[in-house]
C-alpha cells in the first residue's frame, strides 16, 4: 500500500507537537544547537592529529632541523641508529614525508620512491561529527516516540484507526529524522560559510545519514514497552550499529573504497568524513544508495512489527537458557584465559601479566552469580520447573566416593596419563576442565558458583542435557575435548544428585589433587 | 463522633492557556461513617481535582479538610493514613504481582501481620486465582479487584474513588458495587467520583453535583431530584448543571 | 516505621526494575561490550599479522627477487608490476627502484625496507612495531573506562526521569504519594533502585575491562563512576519535578543531557570542580572518594527538590 502524504504529514505534526509542548519544547532544539554548533564553528584542524614527530638515537642534523620533528632522549616514534657506519638504520612504524626527503637528499644513490595506486584512508574529518551528533541528540525523542505511546495505548489506538503501520512510522522518520536533517543542514551550511571544512560530496553522506540513524534507532525501540525501556535500548543500539558499520567500512575501505561505501551507513559515516579521497563522488553516491536501501528496508520492518504487541511474548526464560549462560561463561572464560595468548600472538605480551588466574576465577565467579540472580528474578515469568527428584544422600556420597576414589587412583593411573596416549588426553581433559588452576579461595568460589548457576538453577528449568551444554560451550576455549567430558560427567552427576553433589564431587576432586601434589 | 470527612470552603485555582482556572471554587462537603457520597459533574468540573485535594496529592489555596478529625494541611502523613485513594487509572506496577503489590501496601501501611492481611484482603475481592499473575498480564476487571484490594488492606475510615467502574463490564460493576456498599455497611465514609448516573443511584446515600467547581445541588438522590424536578439523575444533572442554580 | 516503609517500597521498585527484561538487557550489554570489542580487535591485530604476501617483480631470477625471498616475501613474476596491483591480483609491486602499493603501512614499509637493503641504500627503516609500554596500555585502558562511565551515567539519568515519567502517566505515582510517607519518599526509592541496579553493573563492567586491559587506579574509575551515576541519577529525578502529567519525556531528558554533557565538557576544564565534583571528574584522574560521597548525597537533595518543584506546580 502506498503511504499516503496527508497521513503521513498528520503523524509527524502529532509527535512533533506532543513531544515538545509545555515550558521545555525550547530544551530539544536547544540540545541540538548546544551539540553542534561548536562542532560547525570551531577552527579546522582541531579535530586533526598532531603533526608533530617525535624521533630519538642518532638523529641527523637535517632531520633535526626539519620543524616538523622534535628530537626527544625518550623512546620515540621513530630511532635512529648510526652504529653501522654504512647505513642509517631506523627503527620504528613509519617514516614522515619530510624525514624521508631529508634522507633521500643525504643518500641520492639509491633512493626508493613508493608510489601508492590507493589513496589511504585519511582521518576522518569534522562532517562525520556532523552525521552523528543531530542524531545523537534525539535518541529520547526517538525513544518516547514509540515507547510512551505504547505505555500510554495510545499506540494500539493510533493502529486501529484508518492508518497504516508504514505511514505510522514515516510520520515518525519525518518527524525526527526531519528535525536532525534540518538541524545538520544548517551547521553545516555553518561550517562551510565559516570555512571550516570546504563544500563536497561528503554533504550528500552528511545530510542522509541523520535520517538513516534515526531510522535504525526507531526500528531498536518497536517492541519498547514504554519509555525506560525504549531509551535504553536506543542508547545501546544506535551507537554499536553505527560504530560498528563506521569500523567496517574504515577496515574494509582501507584496500577498497568502493567496497567500503557499499556498507550501509558505515560507508555513509565515512564519506561524511571524507575519509577516501580518490573517488569522493563515487564514494558518497554508492553509499547514500546502500544506506538508502537497507534504510527502506529497516523502515518496512519496522512497519511490518510494529504490531506486535511486546507484553504477549511467552514467559519464561526463553534466550537467556542456553545462549546467555554460555555467552556469559564463553566470553569471561576468553576473555579472562584466553586474551592473553592473543595479546601475545597481536606482539605484545605486557598487558595481562599483572592479572592473576584467580582474578580471572573471581571475576568469573562473580558473573556466574549475577546470572543466576538475574535468572531467578525472571522466575515470576517462567514456566513450571522440570520436576527432578530432590538430591538425595546417596547421591551426594557416591559423588564423592567416585571422585576420592579416582584421584586415590591417580598414582596408579600417571603412568598410563602420558601425553600421546587417549588416557593421557582423558585425564589432562578432566582436570583442566573440573578443576581451574587458580588458588583455593578462587576455585572453590569458582566451583560453587558455576555449579549453583548450571545444577542448581538453569538445570532444573530447561534439562540438565543444556545445562550442561551451555557449561560446556562455555568451557571449550580452554579445551574442547575437557569441555564436553566434564559437561557430561557433570551434568551426569547432576541430575541424580543437583548441585549439591556436584559441588562435593569437584571439590573433592580438587583437594585430593591438592593433597597428593 | 468524628466525622470522616469534612471539608470547608475549598478552592484550587490553575493557571490555564487563556488564564487562572477555579478548578475548585469553594466547595463544602461533609461525609458521615456508613455513607457513600457520590460527587457527580460533567468532565473538567472539578471532581478529579477535589479528590486529588482530600487524597493530599494536590495542595488547595485554600480552605480546609479534616479527615477524621485530621487537618490535611497540617497533617499530611496522618491524613493519609486515614484514606485510600484509588485513581481512574489501575496506577499498578505491571511487573509486580497483586499478592506483591497489596503486601507491600500493607507493609507501608503499617499493618500488623501484613502477609495475613494481604491474603484476607485478595479473598475479599476474589483475586487470589490470579494474585501471583504480573499486574500487566491482567483484564481490566481483575486490576479493579487487585486495586480495592490495595486500597482496604490497612482498613481506612475514608475511601477516595475517582471513577471506580470505568472500563468494567456489568459483573465487573456489579462486583465493585457491591465492595462499596460493604464498606459502607462496615462503617466506612466513602467518596466516589462519576459521571455514569445511573449506576451511582444505586449505591450512593448522599450525592452532590459539581459544576464549574462548585456543588451546584447537594443531598439525597430523592432530594436532589426535588431541587430538579427530574425523574433521574441523568435528567436532573441536565438541568441543574445547564441552570447552575444550586 | 517510615523508615521501613520506605525500604519496603525502595525493594518493590528494585524489583521491578529486576523484572524489566530490556532494561536488564541494557545494563548487561556494556559489560560485555568493551570487552568484546577489545577481543575482535586483539582477534583483528592476530588475524592481520598474515604470512607475508605475494609481491610482484618482473624477473623472480633476479637477485632482487632473492633478497626479497630473503626478507621473507613470495616474489612472482608479472610483466607490469605496477599493472598487477591495479588489476588487483596483488598488493604491493616493485621494480627495484619503485614501490607500488595498494596495502597498509605495514606491509608497504617492510617492502621498502627489503628494496633498500637490496640497492644498498644509506638509509632503511627496520620495522618494529613495539608494544605499547604498560604505562601506555593503562592510558588505553583509561581511555575505555571514561565513556563507560559516561553511558552508564546517561542510563541513570534514563533510570531516573523515564521512571518518573511513565509512572506519573500511570498513576503509580500518585498512588504512592497517597501512602503515608513523606513526599520525596517514592521518589528517592526511585533513585535508590537505578542506583542499586546500576552501580554493581558498572562494576562489573570495569572488573571485566581490567582483565583485559587494565587501567591505571580502577578503584579511583569506580568511586567515580558511582559518584556520577547517583549524581546523574538525583539529576533526572529533580528534573522530573513539576513536569506535569503527559509532558514529553524527550524536553526534561534534553534539559537533563545538557546538564550532564555539560558536566562532562567543564570539569576537565575547571580544576576545582574536577577534583571534587562528581559527572565533572568523569574524564580526568582526581581521587573518587569526594565525589562518591557527594554523588550519594545528591539522591536526598533530588528527591527535595522534585518535591518542592512538585509543590509549586501542583
Amino acid at each position: 500500500m502506498i503511504p499516503r502524504p496527508s497521513r503521513v504529514w498528520a503523524i509527524t505534526r502529532r509527535e512533533l507537537q506532543s513531544e515538545l509542548k509545555g515550558r521545555r519544547w525550547l530544551s530539544v532544539p536547544a540540545l541540538l544547537v548546544a551539540l553542534l554548533l561548536p562542532a560547525s564553528m570551531l577552527p579546522s584542524g582541531g579535530l586533526r592529529p598532531d603533526v608533530t614527530f617525535w624521533v630519538s638515537g642518532d638523529v641527523p642534523a637535517e632531520v633535526r632541523t626539519l620543524e616538523t620533528v622534535v628530537v626527544t632522549d625518550h623512546p620515540s616514534s621513530l630511532r635512529f641508529d648510526a652504529s653501522d657506519p654504512d647505513r642509517l638504520s631506523l627503527t620504528g612504524t613509519s617514516v614522515p614525508p619530510a624525514v624521508r626527503e631529508a634522507l633521500d637528499a643525504l643518500h641520492p644513490e639509491a633512493v626508493v620512491r613508493v608510489e601508492r595506486r590507493s589513496a589511504p584512508s585519511q582521518f576522518p574529518r569534522r562532517g562525520l561529527l556532523l552525521a552523528l551528533l543531530a542524531a545523537s541528540g534525539l535518541t529520547a525523542s526517538i525513544a518516547s516516540s514509540i515507547g510512551t505511546e505504547r505505555s500510554r495505548r495510545t499506540l494500539s489506538t493510533l493502529l486501529a484507526a484508518a492508518i497504516s503501520p508504514l505511514e505510522i512510522v514515516l510520520g515518525k522518520l519525518l518527524a525526527w529524522g526531519g528535525l536532525a536533517t534540518i538541524t545538520t543542514v544548517l551547521f553545516t551550511g555553518v561550517a562551510v560559510l565559516r570555512g571550516v571544512l570546504d563544500p563536497g560530496w561528503w554533504m550528500l553522506s552528511v545530510f542522509l545519514a541523520p535520517g538513516a540513524t534515526i531510522a535504525l534507532g526507531l526500528w531498536s525501540v518497536r517492541q519498547a514497552p514504554d519509555v525506560v525501556s525504549a531509551t535504553t535500548t536506543a542508547l545501546r543500539v544506535m551507537p554499536l550499529a553505527t560504530m560498528a558499520g563506521g569500523i567496517t567500512a574504515a577496515i574494509i575501505g582501507e584496500t577498497n573504497p568502493l567496497l567500503g561505501s557499499m556498507v550501509p551507513l558505515g560507508g555513509l559515516i565515512c564519506t561524511a568524513g571524507e575519509m577516501w579521497t580518490l573517488h569522493p563522488a563515487r564514494d558518497a553516491l554508492v553509499a547514500a544508495g546502500s544506506t538508502l536501501l537497507a534504510t527502506a528496508a529497516v523502515v518496512l520492518h519496522t512497519a511490518r512489527t510494529l504490531r506486535e504487541d511486546p507484553d504477549t511474548s511467552p514467559p519464561g526464560i526463553g534466550w537467556t537458557a542456553v545462549p546467555l549462560p554460555a555467552a556469559l561463561l564463553l566470553l569471561s572464560t576468553f576473555c579472562t584465559f584466553v586474551a592473553p595468548r592473543l595479546w601475545r600472538l597481536a606482539g605484545n605480551a605486557a598487558v595481562t601479566e599483572d592479572v592473576t588466574p584467580d582474578q580471572g576465577a573471581w571475576l568469573l565467579a562473580a558473573i556466574c552469580l549475577s546470572t543466576l540472580v538475574v535468572v531467578l528474578l525472571r522466575q515470576h515469568r517462567a514456566g513450571p520447573a522440570i520436576v527432578q527428584p530432590a538430591p538425595s544422600a546417596s547421591g551426594i556420597v557416591g559423588a564423592i566416593a567416585g571422585a576420592g576414589l579416582l584421584v586415590a587412583a591417580g598414582p596408579w593411573l600417571a603412568p598410563l596419563a602420558d601425553g600421546g596416549s587417549f588416557t593421557g588426553v582423558l585425564a589432562e581433559a578432566f582436570q583442566t576442565g573440573l578443576i581451574p588452576s587458580v588458588g583455593v579461595p578462587a576455585a572453590l568460589a569458582l566451583i560453587a558458583s558455576e555449579e549453583l548457576l548450571f545444577r542448581g538453577v538453569l538445570a532444573p528449568r530447561i534439562g540438565h542435557g543444556p545445562a550442561a551444554a551451555a557449561w560446556a560451550i562455555g568451557k571449550a576455549p580452554l579445551d574442547p575435548i575437557g569441555a564436553f567430558l566434564c559437561g557430561s560427567a557433570v551434568g551426569f552427576v547432576g541430575r541424580s544428585g543437583g548441585p549439591v553433589a556436584t559441588i562435593a564431587m569437584r571439590v573433592t576432586w580438587f583437594a585430593g589433587l591438592a593433597a597428593l601434589s | 463522633m468524628t466525622l470522616p470527612l469534612v471539608v470547608k470552603d475549598l478552592r484550587k485555582r490553575y493557571q490555564g492557556p487563556d488564564g487562572p482556572v477555579d478548578a475548585v471554587a469553594g466547595l463544602s462537603l461533609s461525609v458521615a461513617r456508613g455513607e457513600v457520597y457520590g460527587l457527580l459533574g460533567p468532565n473538567g468540573a472539578g471532581k478529579t481535582t477535589t479528590l486529588r485535594c482530600l487524597a493530599t496529592l494536590t495542595r488547595p489555596d485554600s480552605g480546609t479538610v479534616h479527615i477524621q478529625g485530621v487537618d490535611r494541611i497540617a497533617d499530611p502523613l496522618g491524613a493519609r493514613s486515614r484514606i485510600a485513594y484509588v485513581p481512574a487509572e489501575a496506577g499498578l506496577p505491571e511487573r509486580l504481582t497483586p499478592r506483591e503489590v497489596v503486601r507491600l501496601f500493607a507493609s507501608i501501611q503499617g499493618v500488623p501481620s501484613p502477609r495475613e492481611r494481604a491474603e484476607t484482603c485478595l479473598d475479599l475481592l476474589s483475586a487470589l486465582p490470579f494474585a501471583d499473575t504480573p499486574c500487566g498480564d491482567l483484564s481490566t476487571g481483575m486490576k479493579r479487584r487487585v486495586v480495592l484490594a490495595r486500597a482496604l488492606v490497612h482498613e481506612p475510615p475514608l475511601l477516595l474513588l475517582d471513577e471506580p467502574t470505568d472500563g468494567l463490564d456489568v459483573p465487573g460493576r456489579r462486583d465493585v458495587l457491591a465492595v462499596i456498599r460493604a464498606q459502607r455497611d462496615a462503617g466506612k465514609g466513602v467518596v466516589l467520583s462519576s459521571h455514569i448516573m445511573g449506576e451511582v443511584e444505586k449505591v450512593v446515600d448522599r450525592v452532590g453535583i459539581v459544576a464549574r467547581g462548585q456543588l451546584v445541588a447537594e443531598g439525597t438522590v430523592r432530594e436532589v431530584l426535588d431541587i430538579a424536578g427530574a425523574k433521574d439523575l441523568d435528567d436532573a444533572f441536565v438541568a441543574l448543571v445547564g441552570s447552575g442554580a444550586p | 516505621m517510615i523508615l521501613r516503609a520506605l525500604l519496603h517500597l525502595t525493594l518493590a521498585t528494585c524489583r521491578r526494575y529486576a523484572r524489566e527484561e530490556r532494561v536488564l538487557r541494557s545494563v548487561v550489554w556494556p559489560i560485555f561490550l568493551t570487552p568484546v570489542t577489545l577481543v575482535a580487535t586483539l582477534a583483528f591485530l592476530t588475524a592481520a599479522r598474515s604470512p607475508d604476501p605475494t609481491v610482484a617483480v618482473p624477473d623472480v631470477t633476479t637477485p632482487l627477487a632473492a633478497d626479497l625471498a630473503e626478507a621473507g616475501f613470495i616474489p612472482v613474476a608479472v610483466p607490469h608490476p605496477r599493472d598487477a596491483i591495479d588489476q588487483g591480483q596483488t598488493v604491493i609491486a616493485t621494480d627495484g627502484e619503485v614501490v607500488w602499493t595498494s596495502a597498509h603501512s605495514d606491509i608497504t614499509l617492510r617492502l621498502e625496507s627489503a628494496v633498500r637493503t637490496h640497492r644498498g641504500s644509506g638509509w632503511v627503516l627496520l620495522f618494529q612495531r613495539t608494544p605499547p609500554d604498560e604505562q601506555v596500555l593503562r592510558t588505553m585502558g583509561g581511555l575505555t573506562l571514561r565513556p563507560l562511565a559516561m553511558l552508564f551515567v546517561l542510563y541513570a539519568l534514563v533510570f531516573s526521569l523515564g521512571a518518573i515519567s511513565r509512572d506519573r502517566d500511570a498513576e503509580i505515582l500518585d498512588v504512592e504519594l497517597s501512602l503515608p510517607l513523606p513526599g520525596w519518599g517514592p521518589v528517592l526509592a526511585r533513585w535508590v533502585a537505578a542506583v542499586l541496579l546500576l552501580v554493581p553493573a558498572h562494576g562489573l563492567s570495569v572488573g571485566l575491562m581490567q582483565v583485559i586491559m587494565p587501567a591505571s587506579d580502577p578503584v579511583q574509575f569506580l568511586l567515580r563512576g558511582t559518584g556520577a551515576i547517583a549524581t546523574a541519577a538525583a539529576v533526572g529525578i529533580a528534573i522530573a519535578g513539576g513536569a506535569g502529567r503527559r509532558q514529553g519525556f524527550s524536553g526534561p531528558f534534553a534539559v537533563g543531557s545538557i546538564l550532564v554533557a555539560g558536566a562532562f565538557t567543564a570539569g576537565p576544564l575547571i580544576p576545582w570542580a574536577r577534583d571534587v565534583l562528581p559527572v565533572f571528574n568523569v574524564f580526568t584522574d582526581a581521587p573518587g572518594l569526594s565525589s562518591l560521597l557527594i554523588g550519594l548525597a545528591s539522591g536526598p537533595v533530588g528527591a527535595w527538590l522534585h518535591t518542592w518543584r512538585e509543590g509549586r506546580v501542583r
